[in-house]
């Protein structure tokens, strides 16, 4: 009996040194404490302050901006028809028919600069944009 | 100016709409959203989401208020570095986790292979080339030889990879466009000038395919930039509807300057830069068309064929949207149908105002509510159903370079709106 544990532990000692302790060595090989650069760089930005709503639309001026991407128009009318339905004394002006050359996607910083610029020329209290397809 | 705003978009884009504001320093923004959505729908669903939505536009307009904040600012230079222990299996599989790769491996960028690639630049280190679009990431030289390495860089790559980032920056590119389409676009890069054969990059036989080690690392590396520190990764903000393999290594070739016919200059030469200059042009596109023509034999025949394989559908163009009929689109030649060609003695401007005239469809071809209608008849005057309209509004549009090598074929680069070829002088 005491001879059977010794054959089994022998057993044992030859399975961990011959199969075991190699595949951990393996599985720790290559492994290295490495210093790394992040990638993602970071993002900078000059904070934009925005103004505080009106706590009501009556008597004020609302532009409805829509970029031209279809049936934005068709959304807009409703929303500017629930708008004169709703508010007393709103001012509705639908910029891409007043202006048609904000109907578009700007594509560039400058174009956006423009495009809001004239947007802002109809001296709004308020802007509505719609955006995306 | 500071006019209080109420943002309208629809669920799917709502994150991009979010990211969008951020990148202008705008932390906190009056949004409200609209299921997904608005186009392709009949006009009964648009009135009943107005109607739904209405009350939430009217407490925004006159409630909200913002809370977030931006982030505070830190350091660009140097790049932060973090410790790892682990393999280069672990830090793929870390970096793939943390979303500072696209899938495929990368190598490790340590400061030791960072500061090693940044020996094929003399530019400094801590300079700022710009935020790229769309989180605005600040892009140093730094980072770019970081990602350099992550993608597999020779030094000698640096140059053109700088140049190329210089490009796509440019306001002209529209970069944040193409980053955050629903179209499959991706960034055309086209080197011209000695560099191509100092580094080694393909220009001939399937030069924009695989084993070309310097075509395929610096598009890896252009396509790691734009999605780690543009943040342009899909879902959103990039919306890619199906996207392409060139999100992940971009097109990168130089022109076939050795196949020019004689007395065509190459493009760079075109477009005003001396033949011994190094030049790089970046353009953000759709996917390219690839026409095969085995049967033409003259340049009449060939710019018929040529015509009939590319239309002004194929990119959205025309009266849809208007400004992409204003913006250079570039016609790759293979060497072969170039030479048919050069051996009637066509000259590029021939070949361009040729395929000019043959490449129209009728007015009637696109949808009535396609915008931008209005700007397009102000181009054209009075349209008919029947009147034929061109590819671009000029033929000077259209500009040819030789790509690639032997075979009977030819592509065809249509632009992203807004996105023009941007060239920029490589400097080591």
């Amino acid at each position: 009996m005491k001879r059977m544990d010794c054959t089994g532990f022998g057993i044992f000692f030859f399975l961990v040194t011959v199969l075991v302790l190699p595949a951990i060595a393996l599985s720790q090989e290559g492994a290295k404490e490495l210093k790394l650069i992040n990638p993602e760089g970071v993002v900078n930005i000059e904070p934009m302050k925005v103004n505080p709503h009106p706590a009501s639309l009556e008597g004020k001026t609302v532009v409805l901006q829509w970029n031209g991407k279809q049936n934005g128009d068709n959304f807009m009318n409703q929303i500017a028809a629930l708008l004169n339905e709703n508010v007393k004394d709103i001012k509705i002006i639908k910029a891409w028919q007043d202006a048609p050359e904000v109907k578009i996607i700007s594509q560039n910083p400058e174009k956006s600069r423009q495009l809001a610029q004239r947007i802002a020329a109809f001296k709004p209290d308020l802007v509505i944009a719609g955006q995306a397809d | 100016m500071g006019i209080p705003t109420v943002s309208i978009a629809t669920s799917e884009f709502i994150g991009l709409s979010k990211d969008t504001a951020m990148s202008q320093g705008v932390a906190d923004m009056s949004f409200v959203v609209v299921p997904h959505p608005m186009g392709g729908i009949p006009s009964e669903e648009i009135t009943q989401k107005a109607k739904d939505a209405f009350p939430v536009i009217l407490n925004a307009a006159t409630k909200w208020k913002p809370v977030a904040e931006m982030p505070p600012k830190k350091p660009t230079y140097p790049t932060e570095t973090l410790t790892f222990k682990g393999t280069a299996e672990d830090i793929n599989t870390l970096f793939f986790e943390k979303g500072w790769s696209l899938g495929l491996p990368i190598v490790p960028p340590t400061p030791e292979k960072v500061a090693e690639m940044l020996k094929g630049t003399s530019r400094k280190p801590d300079e700022v080339l710009g935020q790229v679009p769309p989180r605005m990431g600040s892009l140093t030289v730094e980072l770019v030889a970081t990602h350099a390495v992550m993608a597999g860089c020779k030094p000698g790559y640096m140059p053109v990879l700088i140049a190329a980032m210089e490009g796509l920056l440019s306001p002209e590119a529209n970069w944040r466009g193409s980053a955050t389409s629903t179209g499959s676009i991706s960034a055309l890069v086209i080197v011209n000038g000695p560099i191509v054969k100092e580094i080694g990059l393909a220009y001939s036989q399937g030069a924009a395919s695989r084993m070309h080690h310097a075509n395929a690392a610096i598009g890896y590396a252009i396509d790691l930039i734009a999605a780690i520190v543009g943040g342009s990764k899909p879902p959103s903000p990039k919306k890619t509807t199906l996207g392409s393999p060139a999100d992940l290594v971009a097109w990168v070739f130089g022109e076939n300057e050795d196949a020019l016919p004689k007395g065509w200059q190459p493009y760079h030469v075109d477009k005003g830069f001396k033949k011994t200059d190094s030049v790089v042009t970046v353009m953000g596109i759709w996917p390219p068309v690839n026409i095969v023509d085995l049967w033409s034999a003259t340049p009449e025949e060939h710019s018929t064929w040529f015509s009939h394989a590319v239309s002004p559908l194929l990119s959205i163009g025309g009266p849809c949207w208007i400004s992409q009929m204003e913006q250079p689109h570039i016609i790759g030649l293979g060497p072969e149908h170039a030479d048919i060609y050069a051996k009637a003695g066509w000259t590029k401007d021939e070949i361009r105002k040729t395929i000019w005239e043959k490449t129209r469809i009728p007015f009637s071809s696109w949808a009535k509510a396609c915008p931008n209608q209005a700007a397009f008849k102000e181009k054209f005057g009075e349209v008919t159903p029947d009147t034929v309209v061109p590819i671009t509004l000029k033929p000077e549009y259209l500009q040819i370079i030789i790509a690639g090598g032997k075979g009977q074929h030819s592509h065809y680069f249509a632009p992203f709106p807004g996105s023009n070829p941007v060239s920029k002088v490589i400097t080591k």
